[in-house]
């Protein structure tokens, strides 16, 4: 029982430390935090919902097909909303956060134009297929979202730390300016952080639906709720903090609803960073801010 | 003879518009210190369900009941502001948001008290007090000419209106005070404010407290006119709603969130077509405001223009 | 003479880097202090440590007697030390006369319901506000310009005399000046030099950082030499311009330009 609620839990973790690096690459490098992303990986659910389920395709395919639509999607959100804010000189960094709020209300209600308020089955081929091991039942649904979520934690931290184009984002997120001075183009860097990030959103969202067996209009922001608990729990902007804090709430989460109060799953989040902002704003894993000017 | 042009219907609306007002007055105060709070939604719901419970299981007064709600929603706001400050614009943001959540799942969760998901009913509505309490003093709503349905509706908008004007005289007030500059010093430029002598954080939880007073006092005002609440009237969405009446209307100045508040309850009226869509087009007015105005409609330059156009009308 | 501000072996490090080490030097009440030095010698830096934006790391700062270490930056303003900023930093959206009065909040008590119930003790203080601002606004040679108008309209001079205007509005009796001059032309320069000799017959001390050395030579009664992070001189102005170590420091190993 205690082990098999671990590996649901962990499961559940590695999906939100998923959720989590998309929000915690944004701020990584824009210093920014982009609440349209929730929505970004609601619409990367229901492709790959559409795929799988009405359209029968093989669930890589889903996958690719949920990455591309969520990829555009962020494409267009950095085109249409945080562009034209960035060449304004002086904007406020609350500006930013308003118009990715904007985003997201947008595309929340245009999901529910277009699919309705109500539950769409996630069926995948392979969902009663499960392993006994011992008194242990492990579903290959799980074993499979695992393991996708430890191949791209691990990808992107290769990623970031072996090649050029990871080494550059990098730069941009230590300080935009001097990235620029270097020759990074910041403005493609940006441009490709939010897709990247984006297009890790639809991962997600594809392996939501594969958890849950159901997805709707309301698991972007539920999610993304927790992404952004996650990051501050972790800290902002750290890689390996998203990680870590996905991990912990999932399996928090999971033991609540095991052991305890199951009603307040949801508010454990909340409950948890406003916690840790007493405690450690900074987050688990984030340094302390020094503005170093007044 | 009724007064037959006395709609219970656009009272009602009336009502609503004055209650989005009060909210809009309570994120411009939070603004106009330069805090992001997206937690007025969750201030709301202590308010409102504070009032209806008081009312409802301990048969407290209407007033006493709603001006509880609004300090506890204010204390509320003391122990929320009082952390999130030592953090920047984006974390009291979404600590802000976490909070209305954890109320909210407050609500629904503590059954006993709450109600949970269905949510407080029969809470006493004030129009309908207000004539009982009349009809025992011997007055009937038809010796002023009235049905009773419109007296009614006609009574709970001129209490909100009322409380709406205070609240707004105070505040337009309190922004040509040493505390309103010190506010808006803060906005402008906290470090400068602070070199100044100014207490930032004083001031700072002062006006998040004043913000989540003024939320709260809107939500118990809100439930003694709809007569029933429920955690779904306290939603993100709501805190996002709130926010959205500053963005448009205008954080710079008070008027701007009043303006805002009132002309985004009145389009869905105006415009059916527009109800359907009101939450997409909330979501691109946002970002079309950050990008093009991000002052908002109405900003203190505009006001000048007015007020010195309406001077060279004058002689 | 006594020492209006002392300051006691005070050392700033950001992550283990020195930016300011074993600074001691004291400023006597009523004097002009000048604070000289090439670009990153720290000076802004010991502005911003004096004034508690970032507390001094190691050593004590006195003012008026008193350690004033540890007191936050509202505090010390409250205390008798007002400041400018080398970017000037005004209140941009509000107006001039806005600008002086937030100079005035910590010479001032009204709280939100005196100033919103409009009492008569709010209501005097806020015409004693409102003399002193046009009083100051006059001293700093604004009275021309409009008290209505934005802040950030006024041009580049009249802002700078602006924030010397809300800096006094706080009744300091030491004034902190970053670059007071900086990015003007001789007329304007000499301008800000009278504006300085005035407040000081206010019996207003003054800190005065600033690059153009006919000003600070002309102005100051006492100068101290700032290089990489230390103190390496101090001095009446004479014997600064000959020392030999500024000169090589400050103007250059060779024999100084004027405009170093």
């Amino acid at each position: 029982m205690f082990l098999e609620q671990a590996i649901n839990g962990i499961t559940l973790g590695g999906i939100y430390a998923i959720v989590a690096l998309g929000y915690t690459l944004v701020f990584g490098v824009l210093g920014i935090i982009n609440m349209a992303h929730g929505e970004i990986f609601m619409f990367g659910a229901f492709v790959g919902m559409l795929l799988v389920s009405k359209a029968g395709v093989p669930l890589p395919v889903a996958f690719l097909g949920a990455i591309a639509a969520a990829a555009s999607m962020g494409l267009l959100l950095d085109r249409f909303a945080l562009r034209p804010l960035r060449k304004r000189p002086g904007a406020s960094h609350l500006a930013s956060l308003i118009s990715t709020i904007g985003v997201s209300i947008l595309l929340e209600n245009a999901a529910h134009r277009i699919f309705g308020a109500g539950n769409h089955l996630f069926e995948t081929p392979f969902s009663d297929i499960r392993f006994q091991a011992g008194s242990v039942t492990v579903y290959l649904v799980q074993a499979a979202i695992l393991g996708i979520s430890l191949l791209m934690m691990a990808g992107l931290s290769l990623w970031l730390s072996r090649t050029r184009a990871g080494k550059a984002l990098r730069a941009t997120a230590e300080n935009l300016e001097t990235a620029g001075l270097l020759g990074v183009d910041t403005n493609r860097m940006i441009t490709a952080t939010v897709v990247i990030a984006s297009a890790m959103g639809g991962v997600a969202g594809v392996l939501v639906g594969m958890a849950f067996n159901f997805i709707n209009n309301r698991i972007g922001l539920s999610m993304g709720l927790k992404g952004l608990a996650i990051i501050i729990f972790g800290g902002m902007g750290s890689v390996y903090g998203a990680m870590a804090g996905g991990l912990i709430l999932g399996l928090s989460e999971t033991f609540v609803v095991a052991y305890g109060p199951a009603g307040y799953r949801d508010a454990i989040a909340f409950v948890t960073i406003i916690v840790v902002l007493l405690v450690r704003p900074q987050g688990l894993f984030g340094q302390a801010v020094s503005d170093g000017k007044p | 003879m009724p007064v037959e042009w006395l709609n219970p219907y656009h009272l009602q609306v009336g009502s609503f518009l004055l209650i989005n007002v009060l909210l809009g007055v309570s994120i411009y105060i939070t603004l106009s210190t330069g805090q992001l709070s997206l937690g007025n939604a969750g201030f709301m719901c202590i308010g409102a369900y504070t009032a209806a419970l008081l009312s409802t299981k301990c048969g407290l007064p209407i007033p006493a009941g709603i001006a509880l709600g609004a300090v506890l929603a204010g204390s509320a706001g003391v122990l929320v502001g009082l952390p999130s400050l030592r953090l920047s614009g984006v974390y009291l943001a979404i600590a802000t948001l976490g909070f209305g959540e954890v109320i909210r799942a407050v609500a629904v969760n503590w059954e006993t008290l709450t109600g949970g998901a269905v949510g407080v009913a029969a809470v006493p509505q004030m129009g309908r007090v207000l004539l009982a309490n009349l009809a025992d003093a011997g007055f009937a709503p038809g010796d002023a000419g009235l049905r009773p349905n419109q007296f009614i509706a006609l009574s709970v908008f001129l209490i909100l209106l009322a409380v709406t004007a205070l609240v707004i005289a105070f505040f337009l007030r309190l922004d040509r005070t040493r505390v309103g500059r010190a506010y808006a010093a803060i906005r402008l430029d906290e470090k400068a404010a602070e070199a100044m002598g100014i207490p930032v954080t004083y001031y700072k939880v002062l006006a998040f407290s004043q913000g989540a007073m003024v939320s709260g006092l809107a939500g118990a005002l809100f439930a003694h006119s709809t007569s029933y609440i429920s955690p779904e009237d306290f939603t993100y969405h709501r805190a996002v709603e709130i926010l959205v009446y500053a963005v448009f209307g205008g954080s710079g100045h008070l008027l701007g969130s009043v303006f805002g508040a009132a002309a985004l309850t009145l389009l869905p009226e105006a415009l059916r077509f527009v109800s359907d869509y009101r939450h997409m087009l909330y979501g691109l007015l946002l970002v079309l405001m950050m990008i093009y105005r991000p002052q908002g409609v109405i900003d203190p330059p505009l006001l000048r223009r007015l007020h010195r156009a309406r001077a060279e009308e004058a002689p | 003479m006594k020492a209006l501000l002392s300051l006691e072996r005070v050392g700033k490090s950001f992550g283990g880097l020195a930016a300011l080490a074993d600074i001691s030097f004291s400023v006597e009440a009523g004097e002009i202090l000048g604070i000289i030095g090439p670009n990153g010698a720290g000076k802004t830096t010991l502005f911003n440590v004096i004034t508690a934006f970032f507390p001094p790391t190691e050593g004590t700062v006195i003012f008026d007697g008193r350690p004033i270490g540890g007191l936050p930056p509202h505090a010390i303003a409250h205390r008798g030390i007002s400041r400018t900023f080398q970017n000037i930093r005004l209140f941009s959206a509000m107006s001039v006369e806005e600008n002086v009065m937030v100079g005035r909040h910590c010479r001032s008590r009204a709280g939100v319901w005196r100033g919103v119930l409009r009492t008569r003790g709010q209501r005097g203080e806020e015409r004693e506000i409102r003399e002193r601002t046009r009083e100051l606004l006059e001293l700093v040679g604004l009275e021309g310009a409009d008290p209505g108008r934005e802040a950030r309209a006024l041009p580049y001079g009249h802002q700078r005399r602006l924030e010397i205007a809300r800096s006094l509005a706080a009744e300091p009796r030491l004034l902190l000046l970053d670059e007071p001059a900086a990015g003007m032309n001789e007329a304007e320069t000499r301008e800000v030099f009278e504006l300085i000799r005035r407040v000081r017959l206010l019996g207003v001390t003054i800190l005065l950082i600033e690059h153009d050395m006919s000003l600070v030579m002309k102005a100051c009664d006492r100068l101290v030499v700032f290089n990489f992070g230390r103190m390496i001189a101090e001095g009446p102005p004479a014997a600064i311009r000959k020392d030999p170590r500024v000169i090589e420091a400050y103007l250059g190993p060779e024999e100084g330009s004027e405009d170093a």
